[in-house]
């Protein structure tokens, strides 16, 4: 009797909450073979689930709950060395170097469709799935791929998947790109999941507390040098005890005397500076993009009139992308009116209507 | 491009093949038959001093005897507890606490254990190490067993309150040279020696694990579920004269070392289990011999497979192999896909996979340890589900 299954196995990556658990489901009802994987990013995992942050063994103890009751295999792999070196490493150098780190893009660049993709396919699948909110489309005239905004458009995740490309667009499926958080939840109500109810995890995974005890915690407090505050004229104001405390934009915490609101301007890692200023002093009106990927390469958005997001709470904002001479894999990014608290280390994402054109690293502005 | 097409999804009637037997057994329908019988009649505490109280102690006390006839011991010598974890950590801590007691430094206070010991071993003995205890560990050979000229030197620099030791080791079957191991301590009748039989009982001859044919055994470790019996009870053997501070405080039950109100289910199902594994165990199971004959001999054939532990000194119903450059969690989900239970590393922790300590102690590369795969057999396997095994991995490995 032939026990191997036939047909199209997805691997699905499940964190224990609600979204990828009803992605699950649903693939299991479209007739796939699914498989539930979840992947610890550290040697050691938290046992309770916490507050923040996910994938603790509660969590994984939801995701085989599920997989349970869906009669679909579970497995726990781990990816802790490699996610040490390119999402967690990738972080505390950021900050050291004056940049607010985006580590959920790494993630999904380095780790969850590159380094899980890639075990997924050898351990027997076909695709990898998601609970992202987010869809894929072929479209048969370009033949390509395209990456779409997710319906609900508070709850939409591509800012975090701008480096996908056509290969590995290939090889996803994101099952939950036509629904609403609300609409999810209720199916996972329906199908009796126990985690329909659960709070989703907002904040960054390997975070327990707090990040600047976090950034503390991974290095030695005699690495971190305290540098002077200067106004944008070059007057020194003070002394900050670590760049990586202050993000652009921040209020609270800058040990000055003022009368008027003061904010976090800019940060020079080379002299170790941080540059303070009023409120128009943040708001500028371009910013140049570096190691930019394009869903597409073939297409050209040069010139034309784009959504662009700085930062994944904020709203999409209208720019035009220009070439830089100097550097094919940066652009500079012109938007129409000025933006408050551009920040370098942030991904920058290109939209043209719903369809993520591409995406970059914030470099400077 | 992408067309969602019916697919079959898991064939149900498919009957699993369970190859994981060192993980857990199979309990024997003589012992789940058990619990019907004594529901309505037996559920009195056996400590209490009424007639239905006593009817349950009696109960017990005949189970106990059952139990220690496992390995030649006699009743007043065995303490049941909630499973070989337990007993392993009531040897440890209860000899190394009571030495405490005596010496006031836990820095007085040295213990040998083996480089393969299964992790309730490794990690109580780190937890006492915490504590300050001196820790010597014996190194394995290539072979999978201890490095006995190892044991020598140790024991000719120190004298250790304890050597404990693995005597069918879970990963890989291979069984240390107990009776060399007894003689080299013989010239030490002061250090205690405890055994962790768990997977020996039933695989191996009693002649190597039985206490009146081995009485340089101190304490000795066993577990119910390994040989088809309920989980969550175990034993623990301990002579008379050796002393052990208890783990659990309270009503003074067994002997006054173990408190809590006994596992009366547990126990008489250990005991049932007991009886059969006495009447008809594994290792005289020709049925076993002739599956142990066919897998060895398909295993060989397979390219590039290698085999951890020297299958010489092995327990037949444990197997460890590694195919070149293939990754054992691969092999473990493919197999699984195919209804065919079977293991990499040890059961324990939170199911994730990490090179094995045994096969690193071994001198086995992160590699090969990763490449690891354990299949375990018992009473209730088949030829046929071991022809499946076999042509399944070879499906497998062409894929």
């Amino acid at each position: 009797m032939e026990h191997y299954p036939r047909g199209k196995t997805v691997v699905v990556a499940m964190s224990g909450g609600v979204d990828s658990s009803v992605a699950a489901a649903l693939l299991k009802e479209q007739g796939y073979n699914v498989i539930g994987i979840s992947y610890q990013v550290q040697e050691t995992v938290a046992p309770a689930a916490r507050a923040k942050g996910c994938c603790s063994l509660d969590d994984f103890l939801d995701a085989r709950v599920v997989a349970n009751k869906l009669d679909i295999p579970y497995y726990v792999i781990s990816v802790a060395p490699e996610f040490k070196k390119e999402v967690i490493d990738y972080f505390t150098e950021e900050y050291l170097a004056g940049n607010t780190p985006n580590p959920c893009v790494k993630c999904n660049e380095k780790i969850k469709f590159e380094l899980f993709l890639n075990k997924a396919m050898e351990l027997g699948g076909d695709y990898v799935a998601t609970g992202h909110y987010c869809s894929v489309n072929f479209n048969e005239e370009t033949q390509a791929y395209e990456l779409i905004k997710g319906l609900d458009e508070f709850k939409d995740q591509t800012y975090f998947l701008f480096t996908l490309n056509q290969d590995q667009l290939s090889k996803v499926l994101f099952p939950l790109g036509g629904l609403t958080k609300k609409e999810v939840r209720d199916l996972a109500f329906e199908r009796g999941l126990i985690n329909h109810n659960k709070r989703d995890s907002q904040e960054i995974c390997f975070i327990e507390n707090s990040y600047r005890e976090f950034i503390e915690g991974q290095i030695s407090f005699k690495d971190i040098p305290s540098g002077e505050i200067r106004d944008l004229q070059e007057n020194v104001l003070g002394k900050h005890k670590g760049l990586y405390q202050f993000t652009i934009g921040q209020r609270k915490g800058i040990p000055i005397e003022s009368l008027e609101p003061i904010y976090v301007v800019r940060k020079d890692s080379l002299k170790n500076v941080l540059y303070v200023g009023n409120n128009k002093d943040l708001m500028r009106d371009t910013l140049i993009a570096k190691e930019v990927h394009w869903i597409n390469p073939k297409e050209n958005y040069f010139g034309k009139n784009l959504m662009v997001k700085i930062r994944s709470r904020f709203q999409d904002k209208i720019a035009t992308l220009t070439e830089t001479p100097s550097d094919s894999n940066s652009v500079q990014i012109k938007f129409t009116e000025p933006l408050r608290a551009i920040t370098p280390g942030q991904a920058v994402v290109f939209y043209d209507g719903p369809k993520v054109v591409g995406g970059g690293w914030i470099k400077s502005c | 491009m992408r067309k969602s097409l019916p697919m079959d999804t898991h064939n149900k009637s498919i009957r699993p093949i369970f190859l994981d037997y060192a993980a857990s057994t199979p309990l024997a329908p003589e012992v789940a038959a058990l619990a019907m019988e004594y529901e309505n009649s037996l559920y009195a505490n056996p400590s209490s001093i009424h007639q239905e109280g006593s009817k349950v102690r009696v109960e017990i006390e005949t189970a106990r005897a059952s139990v220690a006839a496992l390995i030649g011991a006699t009743k007043d010598q065995i303490l049941f507890t909630s499973g070989a974890t337990e007993s392993i950590n009531f040897a440890l801590k209860g000899l190394i606490f009571s030495e405490y007691l005596k010496k006031k430094f836990f820095e007085e206070i040295s213990v040998i254990t083996t480089a393969g010991e299964h992790s309730a071993t490794r990690n109580t003995i780190e937890f006492l190490q915490n504590l300050g205890v001196r820790v010597n560990e014996v190194p394995l050979t290539s072979r999978g067993i201890m490095d006995l000229k190892e044991l020598e030197n140790l024991l000719r620099t120190e004298t250790p309150t304890l050597f404990s030791f693995i005597l069918v080791n879970n990963e890989t079957g291979v069984v240390n040279p107990i009776k060399e191991i007894l003689e080299l301590m013989s010239k030490y009748p002061e250090i205690k020696v405890h055994i962790d039989a768990t997977q020996a009982v039933g695989k191996i001859s009693p002649k190597f694990y039985s206490v009146t044919r081995n009485p340089r055994i101190d304490i000795l470790s066993i577990s119910s579920h390994k040989i088809y019996g309920p989980k969550g009870i175990g034993a623990l053997y301990k002579k008379p004269e050796v002393a052990l501070v208890p783990l659990l405080h309270g009503g003074l039950q067994e002997r006054r070392l173990r408190s809590g109100t006994e596992n009366f289910q547990g126990i008489l199902g250990f005991a049932k289990a007991a009886e059969l594994t006495l009447e008809n165990p594994d290792y005289k199971n020709e049925k076993l011999k002739e599956i142990s004959e066919y897998l060895l001999t398909e295993l060989r054939k397979i390219e590039g497979l290698k085999f951890y532990g020297d299958r010489e000194i092995a327990t037949s119903q444990i197997l460890n192999f590694g195919i070149h450059q293939k990754d054992g969690l691969e092999l473990l989900v493919k197999f699984d896909q195919n209804k065919i239970a079977v293991s990499i590393g040890s059961a324990c922790y939170s199911g994730t996979h990490k090179p094995s300590h045994v096969l690193k102690a071994m001198g086995e590369s992160d590699q090969n340890a990763q490449s690891a795969v354990r299949i375990s057999y018992g009473r209730y396997s088949t030829l046929e589900e071991a022809q499946t095994f076999i042509s399944t991995l070879k499906m497998i490995l062409i894929g």
